[in-house]
């Protein structure tokens, strides 16, 4: 098998064994507490999707959505992009003391451009396409421009995008966006603040999900890329690590991957592959499965796909808001684990080694 | 007993029964097969006969011509029925306008966003100088939403108003949070390997069609997987 495959695999295993452990330790939990419904036969829930279809076609009526982003933040990204980039390349031929933090200016655009017009793109190209991926192609396309047009290696001119430091003349791009990625992390209170009323009706049940999805999805994916022995017999130490947060959001898989000293790009490419698959099975799985109870359907999705999985939660108002919360306390229990010591090592130890 | 006789024979006719069947006192059946169009009953000892019309072939006869016209039909119908709506329905209304930028309107969100910073920047400072490896950033995210609790618990009125200032911060943050996300994805160029760039792109346009073929909205989309594989294999070189 190749590694790929062992890649691939721990996101696909993984996405389906967080989702349904979840899942039943809830649907147990809620049956106990008397609060499943009972199940509603197949001809009304066809009734519900007919009117539900009946208002997505009356909504036709109303005027088109505005973009997500403004035609004017478009075009002045795009101007300030081919300006800075133009200087850049001057002041790095011209070999100028402020070289770097005109790039740094240059690469910070580019990325937050080439965001906003793939996210302007048609909804049924961004589906397949995700925004964050064509941004990510797009700016490395911008860098492999710029190393031909200064002459200088690709791998060298990659390396300035992140320098690692926030001392302004010496930072990259890359270390911008990490920076601001503090205050959203913070911001994640806030959103939690607007649902407490939910979090204290499902106390119980939220803080069991959170367990299982958090502790259950580190150890678990710990052990299976061991027994998969993902990045080789002798033990891959980084690749195996970087898997481990695959079903915490983005923001908080950096900083769970940083703690337990992985690669953060595997980490991210982990992420949004579990993400992307879990937005458009996870509902349909669920269906299969027979499990229609929205508290259950929400604390289940958002534990295992996170951010794009709670996304695809929307035509569900009832599970919405808990795909939320169960998104952001799975990400702050991991991210909480993996800070401790003894479990950090305890983790390292488990997905270390040959069985 | 005549018609029992007759429905009993239809539906044989549908199940295929290829055995002699004997139905009450001396009255037998005669299997159907596809090819016979009709099948007759001979009462037992009475000599009389009943022709019994073998359905599927009456199908077959008249399925192609009846499904042509009412294809036809209903056809006409949707066409009528979509033009009679379009002329009730008022035309859609035009995109709104674009309000031209004011950075006054963007005050609070910029006071939020910087408080945000303040207090994460404030926090790791701290760690740093203790020697806590604590990410400042979650610490700063469990601070804030005890703090408010606390305040609302304590006054009402007052966590709730904490988080009125502070929203208007976090939603502009929220608006462009996946864009933090992609110097991830620029450098794994530079991150370990873990297979070429072939191999890569035959896993995800395998993963990408057995997705799309799950999602309905995008059932005919397998020009942009080739696109997605295709751009996803340059991400690898």
């Amino acid at each position: 098998m190749t590694q790929v495959t062992k890649f691939i695999s721990v996101a696909v295993i993984g996405l389906f064994y967080s989702m349904l452990t979840t899942a039943y330790t809830v649907l147990a939990i809620r049956k106990a507490q008397g609060k499943v419904e009972p199940a509603t036969s197949t001809s009304i829930r066809q009734t519900k999707r007919a009117v539900s279809r009946a208002i997505a076609n009356n909504n036709k009526i109303l005027p088109p959505k505005p973009k997500a982003y403004r035609d004017g933040t478009m075009a002045f990204l795009f101007r300030a992009t081919v300006i800075s980039g133009a200087v850049s390349v001057l002041a790095t031929n011209a070999q100028n003391e402020f070289a770097l933090p005109v790039r740094t200016v240059f690469f910070t655009l580019t990325t937050f451009c080439t965001y906003v017009w793939g996210a302007r793109l048609p909804a049924k190209f961004t589906k397949v396409v995700h925004p964050l991926i064509l941004s990510a192609l797009l700016t490395l396309g911008v860098i492999q421009g710029t190393s031909y047009f200064t002459a200088e290696d690709f791998k060298a001119c990659l390396s300035t995008y992140k320098q690692g430091t926030y001392d302004v003349l010496k930072m990259g791009a890359g270390d911008v966006l990490m920076f601001l990625l503090g205050p959203s992390v913070v911001s994640f209170a806030i959103s939690m603040f607007d649902r407490r009323q939910l979090l204290s009706e499902n106390l119980l049940v939220i803080f069991m999900s959170v367990l299982v999805s958090s502790v259950g999805g580190l150890f678990g994916t710990a052990a299976f890329v061991r027994l998969l022995e993902l990045g080789g017999k002798l033990g891959g130490g980084m690749i195996r690590l970087s898997t481990l947060s695959r079903n915490v959001t983005t923001a908080l898989a950096i900083a769970c991957t940083t703690a337990l000293q992985g690669d953060v790009s595997l980490a991210i490419l982990i992420v949004l592959i579990t993400g992307v698959l879990g937005a458009t099975i996870c509902r349909s799985v669920l269906d299969a499965l027979k499990i229609h109870d929205p508290v259950t359907r929400g604390l289940a999705v958002g534990g295992s796909a996170q951010g794009l999985g709670v996304t695809s939660m929307m035509p569900e108002p009832d599970a919405f808001p808990f795909a939320a919360i169960s998104m952001i306390l799975t990400a702050i229990a991991a991210t909480v684990l993996c800070s401790i010591p003894s479990i950090k090592d305890a983790l390292v130890t488990l997905s270390q080694g040959n069985l | 007993m005549r018609t029992a006789v007759s429905f009993i024979s239809v539906l044989l006719a549908f199940s295929e029964v290829s055995a002699d069947v004997t139905v009450g006192r001396g009255s037998t059946i005669t299997p159907l097969t596809t090819t016979t169009a009709a099948a007759r009953t001979t009462r037992g000892g009475g000599g009389t006969t009943t022709t019994v019309q073998d359905p599927r072939a009456f199908f077959k006869r008249h399925s192609k011509d009846a499904q042509a016209k009412w294809k036809k039909e209903s056809a006409k119908l949707q066409q009528n029925v979509k033009s009679t709506v379009e002329k009730l329905q008022p035309p859609p209304p035009p995109p709104p306008q674009e309000p031209p930028f004011q950075l006054q309107d963007h005050y609070p969100a910029i006071l939020g966003c910087l408080t945000l910073t303040a207090l994460e920047r404030g926090i790791n400072k701290i760690f740093v100088k203790e020697g806590i490896s604590f990410p400042a950033q979650l610490a700063g995210c469990i601070g804030l939403f005890t703090f408010l609790l606390l305040a609302e618990a304590a006054k009402p009125g007052t966590g709730v108003a904490f988080y009125n200032q502070l929203l208007p911060g976090s939603n502009l943050l929220a608006k462009w949070f996946p864009v933090l996300f992609v110097p991830g994805l620029v450098l794994l160029p530079l991150a370990p390997s873990i297979g070429n760039g072939w191999e890569v792109c035959l896993f995800v346009d395998d993963a990408m069609m057995f997705m799309t073929t799950t999602m309905t909205s995008c059932s005919s989309s397998s020009h942009n997987i080739a696109i997605f594989s295709l751009l996803f294999f340059l991400l690898f070189l």
